[in-house]
């Protein structure tokens, strides 16, 4: 389980996270929402270390990360998984390779082994056919693809997906959602899944954390937001588009 | 493995080239300077090895390499930076700044020498023929010149002088590159800031280590 109390973060002069405190729901997916610069990957990054907060805790099981040795954060590393939000698949290596990669770091898999669960993670988001490219010959939705597969391939216990569906066309980030969901329920993962996509808060939003300048400004779920017009800066990020500020129009909302 | 290859190979036609050249400039330089009787024809090949092994294979050398895998290595480790590359090392459990950066260290320390044997060589060797071709120095007297007083202590000199330069190359530039912050723009910034300090750096180590062993 993941809680965070009392999160501070700036860098230079600039105070980007203010006072977060916050606690996901293990084995659920849960969705960090806000506007661009709000903070979200910085949250991220402050959660798996690779941002240092000002002050404030992060705990894994009532063990305080920020405190702990390069070792000892490996140890809980084991059980992360990240998909970056350009991916960041490793330019020199294959698709297969990169699946591999987290593997080698963390099991003690025989080669043969390796390969094996990695075409398996591959077959899962449906790239089997992509073994042997390079990062540079995918499309933008397989990167994605292959990035979630390469941080579910050391069974984490915990996995992030920065914007997973960004910069991806609506079928395609629908058809990555449920791969998503399917794989929490599967792994029984605990998954944070950082989005501006307001179809995902709607098809997996049980649990939303909305993100406003910097410091969490609600929470509930996707339902409660539909019922709950009355929070201002939620309503006009969920409201944004201009054809959904028509149709609430039009319904009176 | 994989470092030295693409470092240490990749190198080659473009070392090949320049030493090929240089060479036989040199000795046409040295043959028409040197228009007098009194002086033995045999001291052009003896300066064409001089001004290979002291300080072209290892200065010179160095300083093309830094531009050319220096700041291919600046680049490389710069866009994993900025791609978040790096930070999935992290999360990885990797110790990345060891990780990318030694492999490269070693690879170039490595490859330096072998590189500045090979310019030598190169170098020496189209002397040779240019003072054949040209009638400017005969085959026997380059030889002889070649040969002459020749000194271990002024090869270990110039190995010595390849293995710092080796370390520069490959550890400036990482450090430029593990660096930055930014975008694609700050990455071609970093890239160009690793090669002005690493070849400054080069020519003073080289000044510095001359005077150490050579006064
Ligand atoms: N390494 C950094 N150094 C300095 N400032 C940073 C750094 N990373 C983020 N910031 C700043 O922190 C703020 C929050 O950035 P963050 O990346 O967390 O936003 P975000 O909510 O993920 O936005 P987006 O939806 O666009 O990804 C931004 O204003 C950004 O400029
Ligand atoms: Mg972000």
């Amino acid at each position: 389980m993941i809680t965070l109390k009392n999160i501070y973060k700036s860098f230079g002069e600039r105070e980007v996270l203010k006072d977060i405190s916050l606690k996901f729901t293990p084995g659920e997916i849960n969705l960090l929402i806000g506007a661009s610069g709000s903070g979200k990957t910085t949250i991220a990054k402050c959660i798996v270390g690779l941002h240092a907060p000002d002050s404030g805790e992060i705990l894994f099981d009532d063990q305080n990360f920020v405190q702990m040795t390069f070792d000892q954060k490996r140890k809980i590393r084991q059980d992360i998984g990240f998909l970056f939000q350009g991916s960041a698949l490793f330019d020199s290596m294959t698709v297969l390779e990169n699946v591999m990669f987290p593997m080698q770091m963390f099991s003690d898999y025989s080669k043969v082994e390796m390969k094996d669960r990695a075409s398996e993670y591959l077959e899962k988001v449906e790239l089997s056919h992509a073994h042997d490219l390079f990062p540079s010959e995918l499309s933008g939705g397989m990167m994605k693809r292959v990035g979630i597969a390469r941080a579910i391939s050391s069974e984490p216990k915990y996995l992030f997906c920065d914007e997973p569906n960004s910069g991806l066309d609506p079928q395609t980030s629908v058809i990555i959602d449920e791969l998503i969901s399917k794989l929490t329920s599967e792994l029984k993962t605990t998954t944070i899944i950082i989005t501006h996509d307001m179809n995902s808060v709607m098809s997996i939003g049980q649990n939303v954390f909305f993100i406003y300048k910097g410091e969490l400004n609600w929470q509930g779920s996707n339902k409660e937001i539909l019922n709950n017009p009355s929070n201002k800066e939620l309503s006009d990020f969920v409201y944004a588009s201009s054809f959904l500020k028509e149709v609430r129009k039009k319904i009176n909302l | 493995m994989r470092e030295m290859y693409v470092m240490g190979l990749g190198s080659l036609p473009l070392v090949s080239v320049i030493s090929f050249f240089v060479g036989a400039v040199i000795v046409i330089q040295t043959a028409t300077n040197i228009d007098s009787a009194f002086i033995p024809k045999y001291l052009i090949g003896f300066t064409a090895k001089q001004s290979m092994v002291l300080e072209f294979s290892t200065t010179v050398i160095g300083l093309i390499l830094v531009g050319k895998v220096g700041s291919a290595i600046a680049t490389e480790i710069g866009t994993m930076r900025i791609t978040e590359q790096i930070d999935a090392l992290e999360i990885m459990g990797v110790n990345s700044a060891s990780f990318l950066i030694l492999p490269k260290v070693l690879a170039l320390v490595i490859m330096n020498p072998i590189l500045m044997i090979y310019s030598d060589f190169v170098g020496i060797l189209s002397g040779m023929f240019v003072g054949e071709l040209t009638g400017l120095c005969p085959l026997n007297d380059y030889i002889i010149g070649a040969r002459y007083y020749f000194k271990l202590y002024e090869v270990l000199y110039a190995t010595i002088k390849a293995l710092a330069f080796g370390f520069i190359i490959a550890s400036v530039p990482s450090y430029y590159g593990y660096y930055v912050k930014g975008g694609a723009v700050e990455v071609g910034a970093a890239s160009t800031r690793a090669v002005v300090s690493s070849s400054i750096m080069l020519l003073i180590l080289n000044y510095v280590i001359t005077q150490l062993m050579l006064l």
